[in-house]
């Protein structure tokens, strides 16, 4: 199956004071999976639940496969979703479950359109089991397969790895993706898990207090952050004090350029992250290695450099030569970095 | 040290029997009376009890109680759950903020004598005369509202059991509408606490006597109360029936239960 394009145009939702939708654009091209990204109550999963239906927007519109689908009923979105918590229906079993859904659309060979899915998700051995005999994984593998059973036109997916454990985890998102790619099915996959956003997703758009701040691959994402909300957000980053020169930012003597053009200055925070920055031994050097914390192939280094404290990320095999206490220069990468304070794009 | 701890676990395992014989003394004694009392006279009144055209025939007023009784419990299980099953599952998914409301007013009935339900009942069931006639089953209003607290406990325990809200919407995300969620959805999985409900509701209306006697309609317990002015051993056997029937259902309940339990 071909995905289709989804649009959501200016899409508004509050709950009281809150406004936990406010003018959110987004657009998936036919077989694209998106994941959303962004702390509790940016707005992430409302504006999932306001695409599958089960939420109504105060304004705006949904757009699928270029029909207007703002007021159809959840049961006429032709949609597959997969909760956060499990929701397979206890009564029924892994296979009955996923007949469910081929059943009301009236579907022939039901058994075996349902056995194709569950062997599709790798869990076919279990057919007969309940929800209550299978791993919290296998009940995501199932709700997968269900919810793909149907042929959606789009999958929608509201942190279905977030109740499983780290190994589990992501073993199943890449799983996700197998699949994903494999049927084709435009998705949107909501998430706060930054790894799993930018492991998964074609494109990843970090949402904060109801609207997108960016919306671009995972790597622009990380590397080229479009707002200090963002890369803030996205890995971790050093707040270095700089000054604004010749259109760049100069950070312990090493001019870096800006990701977006700033008129403030000339004093300014920049957003460095931990693996732009390295670490040198210098008898002469400004700062002082205050603790390493292994990682496995990499390691973190505090550096104390006068009353700034920064966080470098070297490869583990260079740890022994920066023990606690050694003076050391740091030298930044100049890739772009992002300002504290700059507004979204 | 070990002989110590053995003498107590007999004192107490001792005291444990006491107990349980006292207690099952205090519940079987009037029970035996009665069995020994409706017995007198050959057990004519035990054979007339399994005979339902002679029962019918000897005391007519019994046996149109027992059928209004069996007719307004079945009726009232009925509108009780239709009212109430949907009623929970809504305040759930949509309006949680009602949850207490509502709790509160499902248990009011607890908390009014039946004499002060017949005060406020009177009036109301004059109209229902009016627009219904004065059939003994009109009663199922009454008794619908009287059931409200068992059968909200029952249900709502069952729904506590379930995540409704996404088990709901998982259904609907796959082409359920409101009818079917309800029915293949969320019915199949809170069965036992409809049952449990059901089942309440039933021993409860065959045991009921202030409302039907106060409106003046007939049932099981009016028409023994009657019985008994004119045989007294019938009387008390119909009365023992009931009381077995009611056991019968609770026992069928928990065994049921136990079952549901098991199978998980």
């Amino acid at each position: 199956m071909t995905g289709v394009a989804v649009h959501l145009n200016d899409l508004r939702r509050s709950f009281g004071a809150l406004h936990a939708l406010d003018g959110l654009d987004l657009s998936l091209v036919p077989g694209e999976l998106i994941a959303l990204l962004g702390p509790s109550g940016c707005g992430k999963t409302t504006a999932l639940r306001v695409l599958a239906g089960l939420e109504d927007a105060d304004s705006g519109r949904v757009l699928v496969d270029g029909k207007d689908i703002t007021g159809l009923p959840a049961n006429r979105r032709d949609m597959g979703m997969v909760f956060q918590a499990y929701s397979l229906f206890p009564h029924l079993t892994a296979l009955q479950n996923v007949e469910f859904g081929l059943k009301l659309r009236g579907r022939k060979a039901t058994t075996t359109r349902a056995n194709e899915m569950l062997e599709l998700v790798g869990i076919g051995a279990f057919a007969a089991r309940y929800a209550n005999q299978l791993s919290g994984g296998q009940q995501q593998r199932v709700a997968l397969a269900r919810a793909l059973a149907i042929q959606p036109k789009v999958l929608l997916l509201d942190e279905p790895l977030s109740a499983l454990d780290a190994k589990v985890r992501v073993q199943l998102r890449d799983e996700i993706r197998r699949i994903q790619t494999e049927v084709g099915t435009t998705t949107l996959f909501v998430t706060h898990d930054q790894e799993e956003a930018l492991a998964v997703a074609d494109r990843v758009g970090v949402m904060r207090a109801g609207r997108l701040e960016q919306l671009a691959p995972p790597a622009e994402v990380y590397l080229q952050p479009a707002t200090a909300f963002v890369a803030d957000f996205v890995g971790l980053s050093n707040r270095l004090p700089g000054r604004i020169e010749d259109g760049g930012v100069t950070v312990f003597g090493t001019r870096l350029p800006l990701v977006t053009p700033t008129t403030r200055g000339p004093e300014v925070t920049a957003l460095v992250r931990p693996e732009s920055v390295d670490v040198v031994p210098d008898p002469d050097g400004t700062g002082r290695v205050l603790t390493t914390s292994f990682l496995g192939p990499t390691s973190r280094v505090t550096v104390e450099v006068g009353e700034t404290l920064v966080l470098a990320q070297i490869a583990s095999g260079r740890v022994g030569e920066l023990a606690a206490g050694t003076p050391v220069r740091l030298e930044l990468r100049p890739v772009p970095v992002a300002l504290d304070g700059d507004a979204a794009s | 040290m070990a002989g110590l701890i053995a003498r107590r676990a007999r004192r107490q395992r001792a005291f444990r029997w006491i107990v349980l014989v006292l207690l099952g003394a205090f519940f079987l004694l009037p029970l035996i009376a009665m069995v020994e009392f409706a017995s007198r006279g050959g057990g004519q009144s035990w054979r007339l009890l399994v005979d339902w055209p002679q029962l019918r025939e000897t005391y007519p007023d019994l046996a149109s109680g027992i059928v209004a009784s069996l007719g307004q419990a079945v009726l009232t299980a009925l509108l009780m759950l239709v009212l109430l099953v949907p009623t929970a599952v809504w305040v759930r998914l949509r309006l949680p903020g009602l949850r207490r409301l509502i709790e509160f007013i499902c248990l009011l009935p607890l908390t009014i004598p039946a004499i002060v339900l017949v005060v406020g009942l009177a009036p109301v069931y004059a109209w229902v005369n009016y627009f219904l006639g004065g059939s003994s089953l009109t009663l199922t209003f009454a008794y619908t509202i009287l059931v409200l607290p068992y059968a909200y406990r029952s249900i709502d325990t069952g729904l506590s059991a379930i995540d409704v809200k996404t088990l709901a919407e998982a259904a609907r995300s796959l082409g359920a509408g409101w009818g079917r969620v309800m029915w293949r959805v969320v019915l199949p999985n809170i069965r036992s606490a409809v049952l449990s409900a059901a089942f309440l509701t039933v021993a409860l209306v065959l045991g009921e006597f202030t409302i039907a006697s106060l409106l003046h309609r007939d049932n099981l317990q009016v028409a023994i109360e009657l019985l008994g002015k004119s045989s007294a051993t019938m009387s008390v056997a119909v009365s023992l029936a009931a009381l077995v029937l009611a056991f019968i259902l609770l026992l069928l309940l928990s065994l049921f239960g136990e079952r549901r339990k098991a199978s998980r």
